[in-house]
């Protein structure tokens, strides 16, 4: 492992002010690569965290069309072009008996991309993570607030000093990847 | 007692009653959710012996079905539909209730779905493994029922007929299953976490550690999973109102008396939410009591789950008005049969009555507070109701069918030990499902309850300055 490689800080919070208090601080000192963990969503942290906006609605809306043109073109090539079926001689193009499984099908690729898309920003499935050598931040999914910074390894103890000094009641250090 | 003192009293008694009993922190919420999985009980250990047990009917029942045929059903001419289809739209309406409750109720922002969401989502999943399971079986040869159901090309070069309403019922059903899983699933993923960080034992932490995928509760993936949760949400909500209206197509894209009518998807949908409340509180009753959620489903709950069942049953209430008063109205003299004579007074009008005694009748004692809030009452209610709710698919189904237009096809229907066997069998299987659920996973959403506890101490400290 290069030397270069960032090292993750991490520091316990006592409440979402003083998080967030920490945050800005840090960003006003030059650090970007920083992150929160909580038990459950905190608001503002994405304005905090200058996050992008999502685009799982722009994923969901594309899988939406593609189940529905897909399911506009099985009906019409399995009963109307392969296999003719005529039903009390309706018209054969978009008839109304076409759109429950239309919708369905647009309903289920939009949710099925809903979820793999998540996954696939979350580069999940990834049972092991260095982070879950510290055991004091097993905390974060239970009752507390942590935030983490990426930093140079010669900054280390810089960073470290910089979180206490902004409150923070725990400070560790990630082991590295091995 | 002085005006003011007076206004205070009076606004106390017309408070509702919180939805967080108490003032935990989270480490009491998570302590007290996750004791039903560290800590077991023996009155589960019995419950799912006999549920299992119960399972084995189920399995005796469908091994016979596919031996020897379903001859061995009571199903005849002309009543070809019966059991096998009412258990189906009985089931499918009780899974109605999860998605309404977490996916239109996030929408509405209801904040009291929060305790009973993952419950009702469960439901509905196994709701629709014991669904799914009867139109399959009703094929005959569920080995070659892939074919007629699924479009995949084949040697012989057809497809299903797309124009049918059997066909939108394999899509609507499968849709609607998969994407309850997977919000089912999404939902429980923050919570899988949880466990796997309160976990003290080397195994657990791995087997939650690798169905949580490696959840840390990031900032940076919250914001995408509450998007992709609500966006889930959203479509779950037209998805739930478009399967029951679907399956209400089996029946209303027919001919028949009793079947044909306009109104059915909206009274189906009803029917459906109002049937499938009623299960929620069949299980949540006991289920609180037994693992000791009674701080985080309180009698709020309770009471709204008996509102919306109130409202629910007014709707059903109409549409069997609605029914008569067409049949009445169109002068047709097939319709005034079936409703003026052979409903109220034929073969099976003690199931008829039953049905307006357990739908129309009883949900009307939710207009009282007494009753909405009597804990006893409510379950006997909810059972009452699912019994209506089951006899009103009877009603529909064999009802219609027994009786056809030429007297010469007349016909009567009976049960047999196999129908009995298979319905009872996915009771039982159900409950043994429901009951691993409660034992293995949280039962509760975690997450979400703790979130909801910090708005609600957030906003009494910005409304009154104390806790």
């Amino acid at each position: 492992m290069s030397a270069a490689t960032p090292r993750v800080v991490l520091g316990k919070y006592p409440s979402v002010d003083a998080l967030y208090g920490a945050a800005r601080a840090l960003q006003a000192a030059g650090h970007s690569a920083l992150d929160f963990y909580s038990p459950y969503p905190l608001p503002g942290s994405d304005e905090v965290l200058r996050l992008k906006k999502s685009p799982v609605p722009f994923i969901a809306g594309t899988a939406a069309c593609i189940g529905v043109v897909s399911g506009v073109l099985l009906q019409w090539w399995t009963n109307d072009v392969d296999y003719p079926i005529n039903v009390a001689n309706r018209s054969v193009v978009p008839t109304p008996t076409w759109m429950p499984v239309t919708f369905e099908l647009g309903v289920l690729l939009a949710g099925v991309s809903i979820f793999f898309g998540l996954m696939a920003i979350f580069r999940f499935p990834r049972p092991y993570d260095p982070l879950f050598e510290v055991e004091p931040f097993r905390s974060a999914t239970i009752d507390a607030l942590w935030l983490s910074v990426a930093v140079k390894p010669d900054q280390v103890s810089t960073v470290s000093e910089e979180l206490r000094r902004l409150g923070a009641a725990e400070v560790e250090l990630v082991p590295e990847e091995a | 007692m002085t005006p003011p003192a007076q206004a205070a009293a009076e606004r106390e008694a017309l408070a509702p009653m919180p939805l967080i009993a108490g003032h935990p922190t989270d480490a009491q919420l998570n302590t007290e959710l996750l004791a039903p999985i560290f800590s077991p009980d023996q009155t589960w250990k019995i419950l799912v012996g006999m549920a299992a047990m119960g399972t084995g009917m189920l399995a005796i029942g469908l091994t016979v079905t596919i031996a020897r045929g379903i001859g061995m059903w009571g199903n005849n001419q002309p009543v070809g539909w019966a059991y096998d289809i009412i258990n189906f739209v009985w089931w499918i309406g009780i899974g109605h209730a999860g998605t309404l409750i977490s996916a239109i109720l996030l929408l509405f922002q209801q904040k009291w779905r929060t305790s009973i969401n993952r419950f009702a989502e469960a439901m509905t999943i196994f709701a629709v493994m014991q669904a799914a399971m009867f139109p399959l079986v009703h094929t005959g040869r569920p080995w070659f029922a892939i074919y007629w159901l699924f479009p995949y090309p084949n040697t012989m070069g057809i497809w299903p007929n797309f124009k049918s309403p059997l066909i939108w019922d394999v899509f609507a059903v499968s849709t609607y299953f998969t994407i309850s899983l997977l919000f089912w699933y999404l939902g429980l993923i923050p919570d899988l976490a949880t466990l796997r960080d309160t976990a003290t034992k080397k195994t657990q932490r791995i087997a939650y550690g690798i169905f949580a995928l490696g959840w840390k509760g990031s900032s940076r993936h919250w914001q995408h999973y509450r998007v992709g949760y609500l966006i889930l949400a959203g479509i779950s909500t037209p998805l739930v109102l478009s399967v029951h209206s679907i399956v209400s197509f089996d029946f209303a894209v027919s001919q028949l008396p009793g079947w044909h009518t306009t109104i059915f998807p909206p009274y189906f949908v009803a029917g459906a939410v109002f049937g499938g409340f009623a299960m929620v509180l069949t299980l949540i009753i006991p289920a609180r009591a037994v693992f000791r959620f009674q701080n985080v489903v309180t009698g709020r709950h309770l009471e709204n789950m008996a509102k919306v069942m109130l409202v629910t049953s007014m709707i059903v209430s109409y549409g069997y008005l609605m029914e008569n008063f067409m049949a009445w109205y169109s002068g047709n003299p097939y319709e005034a049969f079936l409703f003026f004579k052979t409903r109220p007074f034929g073969h099976y009008a003690g199931i008829y009555w039953m049905m307006l005694f357990c739908n129309v009748v009883v949900p009307q004692t939710f207009w009282w507070k007494k009753a909405r809030t009597s804990v006893a009452w409510l379950w006997i209610a909810s059972i009452l109701v699912g019994i209506g709710m089951w006899a009103e698919r009877f009603v529909i189904i064999v009802i219609s069918l027994y009786r056809d237009f030429l007297p010469s096809s007349w016909g009567i229907y009976a049960p047999t030990w196999v129908d009995w066997f298979i319905f009872l069998g996915t009771i039982c299987f159900f409950s043994l499902l429901f009951l691993l659920f409660l034992r293995f996973v949280p039962a509760v959403a975690i997450a979400e309850v703790k979130e909801l506890n910090h708005e609600i101490q957030h906003e009494k400290a910005h409304a009154g300055g104390h806790p």
